[in-house]
């Protein structure tokens, strides 16, 4: 029944459709320099968007919560530990040796543009910024307290119930605790990346090298999965299609946001990758069964370096030890 | 039965309460939660269209960036959200909401897969489609391009049939381009997209059908009426609010008229107030001779503000006579207001009443019916003296300006007049005792001086008609002698008559004790009057009325006034024509002077003798009461004198209307006394009296007298036994009657029953004498009554000399 209406109906016109679309990226892709690609109007990323308004003083309140040791059992950790905001978002890559008790998970993801994800972490298990934070809370491998015994905390510091009555209105609770950080992270956005001026009609925003990355992009097949304004970030995919690619565990993983992928090293899951170059081989191998030569992964890098956006007006950097 | 007072503004603050809080609270549909359910059932089918469009798109390649379908997603779960958090509120819709939410719980996952699938099949496409065109595949090309044509169809139709064309064409491709790497990828690329292809299809198959239309229209229709009922329900609320809103106008209405009643029945009272107190300063100002015209006045001005037609002031003692006021052409019932005292109405002590119209049978409807009345107001009181007195106003026609609190003012009315009555009754009272002190010491003079000089002429006369007698006896018959000696005799019976009437009418007169047969005494008089007189003149006897009413007195004394006047009637005309008796019951609402006194109002029986005589010079009128006052030659002047002291004693006058040549009426007026004044008179009796008479025969007949009395006599003949009696027994008698014809032997008994019992109250009965007087003034606690003894004199003496029972 289900193949009648398909073929009845629209799955005719749709294929030819997927032939037309296809025949000006393959035509593109060895175009030369002076005939410049400029931005299609069905481009498959599109810009970041503006932060969200949210009331300041909530904002104001999750980042201080954000950087707040007391949300641990030890005082010794706030999420900052792990997030950097000053460089990456993550952390250096020393700090991701560390497990965080996923399964075959090695790799922080950064907390920018975390907030465009429609799943979060690497398995894509917490469907809300909010279930995520009272997950690092509780994870006794990352700050290994609770939320309520957070609240506590607070509740025994006048400036902090303060900076919540004034907030919310009311003393600290764990929905108030949990919506200020995750108020605040919907702040984290990085826009300005060079790309996003190309899409936005900047034509000398990105070099021919850089253009040209674009193009093997999408025709080989990366822009697949990895579309949307977070170039990623917006479904699940299985990894390992044709050839495995790292730690086989867990089989299907959220598809990583590429926004700012260039300063956020190791790659994988795993961390299996140390740089953007080997990452992209061993993607194009192992789920597009496509060996790409060593001039291509350099467009397609360079391609990747103009997604790096800017937090608090400075470009993201690399996290050093 | 009335309200409470406090009812009204209760109720309207309770509406104002129920309107402004529950009424139009309720009386604007809230459908607030139906219309959230039915925004949400709106996105959800929005966000469910939206995805599988979406969902199309992302197959057909037209749609590479999956963002929209994350948000259509997340907006067909929120969307779901809401429907389930609004579940609660629709229990009956549960299911049908359970069913979108499952619904969208599914499609999300769907969608998951949609995402998934579609991202692995562009990527083989993409490369299938360059692979295809390049030339990398070389030799292999015929291979390729029929695997490519396979594919292509592969596309469009993902039936099994294709996928095994496009599976026998993978393997010949395989075969073909085995040692090739392009080959390889191609074929693997190949064979994902045989994988993928009808997979996605599936997927998205499932997608769209995946769609509970009969939840969504079961869950449209279940909201829509839900909005129905509220609407209806909020109906019925602003009806409700309608009719609360107009009974608290009702109410605040009705308060409103009952604070304008509060307001002019303020003014009625200060108004009536006013009037009483007006009324008040000018009854303090009345007089003795304006009373009763002040009183009359009074009630009128009271009767005038509260609307009344008649208004009235009975009662008894002081307040007896009544004055009353009535409108011009109103009349008073018969026996109205006087009834009001009777004893068939609880209007005892003190009290009020008003009554504006009676339903039923009870003490209202009566007292209307008696006053003829169709609103009726009472006020009354017993004064210090135990004499009821009662005010009255009512109305014939209308409704009197007059409630229960203004009764209170009322009742100051009462007391005012009252006791201005009583002030100008005592004050009456006073006068009228001075000036009876008056004459009753020029009478007693007159009497004492009279009764001295008629003993002794008595005896003078007893003299010469003896010496008289003895000449005429030797005188020859018809000589001159014995004519002079026959008028000689005439004279002496003359001069006998006049010391009689001379002795009678110094004789002490007490308070009638005993009600009176008046109609037997005019019948008795009537035949006394016809047979001791010319057979030409007629008496008349004009049959009395039935309700004539009752006289207290002496029967003897007042036949003798009839007697005496009857006879003044019959020489007046000469020895021919009639003379009328007749009697009549007549109320005085006010006093009335008559020519032998002043009447105060009251009731009266009126006896009348009418003649048609030669009348009287009405220059005489005032003279012809005074003693020896005379016109005829034979009269001695004593006749109308002692009628008029008797009717005086009986606390009544005579009055005289005469024209000269055509005849005279003489009016004796007589106070009704009512019957318990009976009952006062009779129990004065049961007490036990001594009697002693001269003979056996005496003894009887008194005794039978002294029954009549309702004493108890204990009678002697002998003078020893009774004085034996009495020293045994002293405690035993009330009082003793000495009864001898010879005053010197009634003295003589009377000191020796003194010295037996000394405070024993003695009775002489004897030929009166002036000696006698002093003897039974020497006596002490002694009276006397003329010889022969009669009833009404002994009782008179009894009554006097015995203090009534259970005084002190």
């Amino acid at each position: 029944m289900t193949r009648i209406d398909l073929r009845g109906c629209w799955l005719r016109p749709v294929t030819f459709a997927i032939g037309l679309a296809l025949t000006p990226a393959a035509a593109g892709a060895g175009g030369p320099a002076d005939n410049r690609p400029v931005p299609h109007p069905e481009e498959p990323i599109t810009p970041l968007p503006a932060p969200p308004s949210a009331d300041p003083l909530r904002v104001q309140l999750g980042e201080r919560l954000f950087a707040d040791r007391r949300l641990s059992a030890t005082g010794s950790r706030s999420c900052a530990s792990c997030h950097d905001l000053a460089t990456n978002g993550a952390g250096p890559p020393a700090r991701d040796a560390q497990s965080t008790g996923d399964q075959g998970v090695k790799d922080t993801p950064t907390v920018f543009n975390a907030a465009l994800s429609f799943r979060l972490n690497w398995a894509g298990t917490f469907p809300t910024l909010e279930a995520q934070a009272a997950n690092s809370i509780r994870n006794p491998a990352v700050m290994g307290g609770s939320p309520q015994q957070a609240v506590e905390r607070l509740s025994a510091d006048p400036a902090t119930v303060a900076a919540f009555r004034r907030a919310y209105g009311r003393a600290p609770d764990v929905p108030s605790l949990l919506d200020a950080i995750a108020t605040f992270e919907r702040s984290l956005l990085t826009p300005d990346s060079r790309f996003d001026a190309w899409l936005k009609g900047d034509q000398n925003a990105l070099s021919d090298r850089e253009l040209r990355g674009y193009t093997l992009f999408k025709t080989v097949g990366c822009a697949s999965c990895h579309q949307g304004r977070s170039v990623g970030a917006n479904l699940f995919q299985r990894h390992g299609i044709f050839h495995p690619l790292a730690s086989p565990r867990p089989a299907i993983l959220r598809v990583p946001s590429l926004r700012n992928v260039a300063v956020t090293p190791p790659y994988f899951h795993d961390g299996s990758a140390h740089t953007l170059e080997a990452a992209v081989h061993a993607m194009g191998r192992a789920q597009l069964n496509r060996s790409l030569t060593a001039s291509q992964v350099a467009d397609i890098v360079a391609f990747l370096r103009t997604l790096t956006g800017k937090y608090d007006g400075r470009p993201l950097t690399t996290a050093t030890p | 039965m009335r309200a409470p007072r406090w009812l009204g503004p209760l109720a309207a603050l309770s509406l104002t309460l129920l309107t402004t809080g529950v009424l139009i609270d309720r009386s604007k549909a809230d459908t607030r939660r139906e219309d959230e359910a039915l925004r949400a059932l709106g996105d959800y089918e929005q966000a469910q269209a939206a995805l599988h469009r979406d969902g199309v798109s992302v197959r057909m390649g037209l749609l590479r960036n999956y963002d929209r379908l994350v948000a259509d997603t997340a907006a067909l779960e929120q969307a779901s959200q809401r429907l389930l958090s609004s579940a609660e509120a629709f229990p009956p819709a549960g299911p049908a909401i359970e069913d979108l939410a499952r619904s969208a719980g599914v499609q999300a996952r769907l969608a998951e897969d949609l995402k998934t699938d579609s991202a692995l099949l562009q990527n083989s496409l993409a490369y299938f489609s360059i692979m295809a065109a390049s030339t990398e595949t070389g030799q292999s090309e015929g291979a390729v391009d029929a695997l490519t044509a396979a594919m292509l169809r592969l596309t469009l139709d993902t039936s099994p049939e294709t996928q095994d064309l496009v599976g026998r064409r993978l393997n010949a491709a395989r075969d073909a381009g085995a040692d090739r790497a392009p080959i390889r990828a191609l074929v693997a690329h190949a064979q994902v997209l045989q994988r993928q292809l009808p997979r996605a299809d599936r997927t998205l198959g499932r997608l769209l059908a995946n769609d509970s239309v009969e939840s969504r229209r079961t869950l449209r229709a279940y909201l829509a009426a839900r909005r129905e009922q509220a609407a209806a329900d909020a109906l019925r609320f602003r009806l409700a609010l309608a009719g609360a809103i107009l009974v608290l106008v009702a109410l605040l209405v009705r308060l409103g008229l009952r604070l304008r009643g509060h307001v002019s029945q303020l003014g009625r009272r200060a108004r009536l107030e006013h009037v009483v107190a007006e009324v008040s300063a000018s009854l303090i100002r009345a007089s003795p001779t304006n009373a009763d015209a002040t009183v009359v006045n009074a009630l009128e001005q009271i009767a005038s503000a509260l609307g009344a037609d008649r208004g009235y002031l009975v009662g008894e003692g002081p307040y007896a006579y009544g004055h009353a006021w009535a409108r011009a052409g109103v009349d008073f019932e018969a026996e109205w207001p006087k009834r009001a005292l009777a004893s068939d109405f609880p209007l005892r002590g003190k009290g009020a009443l008003l009554i504006k119209g009676a339903r039923g049978d009870g003490l209202d409807r009566t007292l209307l019916e008696a006053a003829g009345a169709r609103s009726l107001g009472l006020v009354w009181a017993t004064n210090e003296d135990g004499c009821l007195v009662l005010l009255g106003f009512d109305s014939k026609r209308g409704r009197l300006r007059l409630d229960e609190s203004e009764l209170e003012v009322a009742r100051l009315a009462l007391d005012s007049i009252a006791g201005a009555l009583r002030r100008l009754s005592l004050e009456r009272n006073r006068a009228e005792l001075e000036r009876r002190l008056q004459l009753a010491s020029r009478l007693e003079a007159i009497g004492v001086f009279a009764s001295g000089i008629a003993h002794n002429f008595n005896n003078i006369l007893g003299g010469i008609g003896g010496y008289a007698e003895m000449a005429a006896a030797q005188a020859p018959a018809r000589s001159p002698a014995a004519r002079q000696l026959g008028e000689i005799q005439h004279a002496v019976a003359r001069g006998r008559d006049l010391v009689d009437g001379i002795l009678a009418f110094g004789r002490q007169r007490i308070e009638p004790p005993r009600s009176v047969d008046v109609a037997g005494l005019m019948k008795e008089t009537a035949s006394v009057l016809s047979a001791s007189h010319s057979s030409e003149v007629r008496v008349v006897l004009v049959t009395p009325p039935e309700d004539l009413g009752t006289v207290f007195g002496e029967g003897g004394d007042l036949q003798q006034v009839l007697l005496n006047i009857g006879a003044n009637a019959v020489r007046a005309m000469e020895g021919r024509g009639e003379v009328r008796l007749s009697a009549a019951r007549t109320s005085l609402t006010h006093s009335r002077e008559c020519v032998a006194g002043t009447l105060p109002p009251g009731t009266y029986v009126r006896l009348t003798v009418d003649d048609v005589g030669c009348g009287i010079d009405p220059s005489l009128l005032p003279q012809i009461f005074e003693p020896f006052f005379t016109t005829r030659r034979d009269g001695h002047g004593l006749g109308l004198a002692t009628a008029r002291e008797i009717v005086r004693d009986h606390g009544g006058s005579i009055d005289v209307a005469s024209t000269l040549g055509q005849g005279s009426r003489f009016e004796i007026w007589l106070p009704e006394v009512e019957s318990r004044h009976d009952a006062k008179a009779t129990a004065r009796g049961g007490r036990t009296v001594l009697l002693l008479c001269a003979t056996q025969e005496c003894v009887l007949q008194s005794e039978d007298m002294l029954a009549g009395l309702s004493y108890e006599p204990v009678g002697y003949s002998d003078e020893e036994e009774a004085v034996s009696a009495l020293t045994r027994k002293p405690e035993r008698f009330d009082a003793a009657i000495c009864c001898h014809e010879q005053a010197s032997i009634a003295v003589g008994w009377a000191d020796q029953l003194r010295r037996a019992s000394p405070g024993l109250p003695l009775v002489l009965v004897s030929r009166v004498s002036l000696q006698l007087n002093y003897d039974a003034a020497a006596l002490g606690r002694c009276a006397v009554v003329a010889w022969p003894l009669r009833s009404g004199g002994l009782a008179r003496a009894l009554n006097h000399l015995l203090a009534p029972l259970g005084a002190p």
